[in-house]
């Protein structure tokens, strides 16, 4: 099983919604969407469930390419959207029955997986009541049952728990822990808490952009983390630079001349290290920088959050 | 696990199911039931013929406004609902979702032809009826509702808004019916081709207990048209 994203872009008009965007998952597990409203989340997740289609850039499942006319590979999303959209006057059964054929599921197989989902979503009480009577967290709970009701092996949850009382919160969170023990969950949210709680690898997109990805211990270990880092030098910024960029092929890596020193802010890719900072300590020592400081500030998701999409002003789609 | 490729008959199911489910559906049949049954009744002892040919003429005016009324919510809904967006991300292709579409509606359409037979059988019972042109009559009926529905799901697939959905597809209906009324107004192959483009024409000839093949393209051909253009649509909306 693989998901892979490769440099997509989606414009609307001229305003790019989603701007060459790549990313890989391999492995069963929760990875989090993280931005802030109108970031582009909605967006990419609808290009990867095949509603809208990319103006550039491809996914695929499998190696097969999803697209709008890609109809088959669609059984192996199941895909709860940002509104959670239901046919409020149909009863949950007859609405499970319904998202179950289709699906594809054969009638006899349906029943089967409603049996499942009903128990495994706590739906049992409300199964013969219209939709419309439910409360929001059963509607919610509806809603993932029929985006898992044809045991999908990628699951796209666009802001599962927004509008959520804490323990209903606290519900949804462990049936989704559950789930991605054998299948790829993708959620966005703007809660970082819920990013703290449930997902093993974040993405921080931004005006369409990704601007972070990294695996949970990364996040809280500092290793891709925001590290700054002062140095005195006769050098240029541009020498600097080359020299850590041979040196620790950091992700991310910004200067500027700061009262006669330079002042780099860097992220690296570097779980074997639980600390890079003697890297960098050892890269200014020999190249005869003189460090004036270095501060680390990579376990707070929330600064990084912070750092990453300041100044967003809550454009685009 | 068993993959079913006909699954657009749920979407077909569930299209029926909410019509059962909704008032509009029965508001909209018993009003076009009440009016004809009512038109019926006044011209029947007027014309003083067994015949069913002054109702099928009038049927199809209420065609206009009946049809749109049962197509407005359609797509129209789906986009207003969001739900749209869960039918396109499952395994169905744009020509399935839209037979399911205009079949739900024609299904609901011929179910509120069903009570109208009941005229038949007291025109029968009055006089020596036509029953071949009556079931020319009704055949013809058919005909028209199918190209009606695919007029209205077209219409419904351009606006989330369904007042603009019924009132485009009146419209666009209202044009079929008015062209072989302004053939007057034109002269020669003008006039041919508008009348061969009103709907009133070819339904004369089934009026007539004639059902020719000619008549039966140009309905198919009404269906074909308005939903080639809906799945047309559907797949620039989500470009």
């Amino acid at each position: 099983m693989s998901l892979k994203v490769s440099e997509l872009t989606k414009l609307f008009g001229s305003t790019a919604a989603v701007d060459n965007v790549s990313f890989e998952i391999d492995k069963p597990s929760v990875v989090g969407f993280l931005g802030p409203n109108g970031a582009g989340k909605t967006t990419t997740m609808r290009i990867i469930t095949g509603f809208l289609a990319p103006t550039k850039g491809t996914i695929t499942i499998d190696g097969e390419s999803v697209g709008p006319d890609n109809f088959k590979l669609r059984s192996k999303i199941g895909y709860l959207p940002e509104s959670n959209p239901l046919y409020t006057e149909l009863e949950v059964h007859e609405y499970l029955k319904f998202a179950g054929e289709l699906s594809g599921l054969s009638a006899e197989a349906t029943q089967e997986r409603l049996e499942y989902v009903v128990a495994r979503c706590g739906l049992k009480e409300v199964l013969y009541e219209p939709i419309f009577q439910l409360s929001k967290g059963y509607k919610q709970r509806v809603g993932l049952a029929q985006a898992i009701i044809h045991d999908p092996e990628i699951l796209i949850l666009d802001e599962p728990t927004s509008g959520l009382d804490p323990n209903q919160v606290v519900e949804i969170h462990s049936l989704i822990s559950e789930l991605a023990k054998e299948k790829f969950v993708v959620l966005s949210t703007h809660i970082l808490s819920e990013v703290q709680a449930l997902c093993n690898r974040v993405f921080i997109i931004n005006k369409g952009k990704l601007v972070l990805d990294a695996t949970s211990e990364e996040l809280q270990h500092g290793g891709t983390g925001n590290i700054s880092v002062l140095v005195r030098t006769r050098s240029t910024l541009d020498e600097v630079k080359n020299v850590f960029e041979n040196a620790l092929q950091p992700k991310r890596l910004s200067l500027k001349e700061e009262g006669g020193a330079i002042s780099l802010q860097l992220a690296i890719a570097d779980s074997d290290s639980n600390d890079v900072r003697e890297k960098i300590f050892d890269v200014c020592v020999s190249n005869g920088f003189k460090m004036l400081g270095l501060y680390s500030s990579g376990s707070d998701l929330e600064k990084v959050f912070r750092q990453l999409t300041v100044g967003n002003d809550e454009t685009g789609q | 696990m068993k993959r079913d490729s006909n699954n657009w008959t749920a979407l077909l199911k569930k299209e029926i199911l909410i019509s059962l489910k909704t008032p509009a559906a029965y508001v909209v049949i018993i009003v076009f039931l009440l009016i004809s049954g009512y038109m019926f009744a006044d011209s029947l002892f007027l014309s003083n013929v067994a015949t069913l040919r002054p109702f099928f003429s009038l049927t199809s005016i209420l065609f206009l406004f009946f049809i749109p009324a049962l197509t407005m919510r359609g797509f129209s809904e789906e986009f207003r609902n969001g739900t749209i967006e869960l039918i396109v991300t499952h395994p169905i292709s744009r020509g399935k979702m839209i037979t399911a579409k205009l079949l739900s509606s024609y299904i609901i359409v011929v179910a509120s032809l069903v009570p109208t037979l009941f005229y038949f059988i007291v025109v029968a019972s009055l006089g020596d009826i036509d029953a071949g042109a009556a079931f020319a009559g009704y055949i013809g009926l058919l005909f028209l509702a199918a190209g009606y529905v695919s007029v209205g799901i077209f219409a419904s697939s351009l606006t989330q808004n369904q007042v603009a959905a019924f009132i485009i597809a009146l419209f666009l209906l209202f044009i079929f019916f008015i062209l072989d009324k302004v053939t007057a107004l034109t002269t020669g192959s003008v006039a041919y081709v508008l009348q061969y483009a009103s709907s009133d024409f070819h339904l004369a000839n089934f009026y007539k207990g004639v059902i020719d093949f000619r008549d039966v393209v140009y309905f198919g051909g009404i269906v074909f048209f308005f939903s080639s253009l809906t799945a047309k649509w559907l797949e620039l909306k989500f470009k």
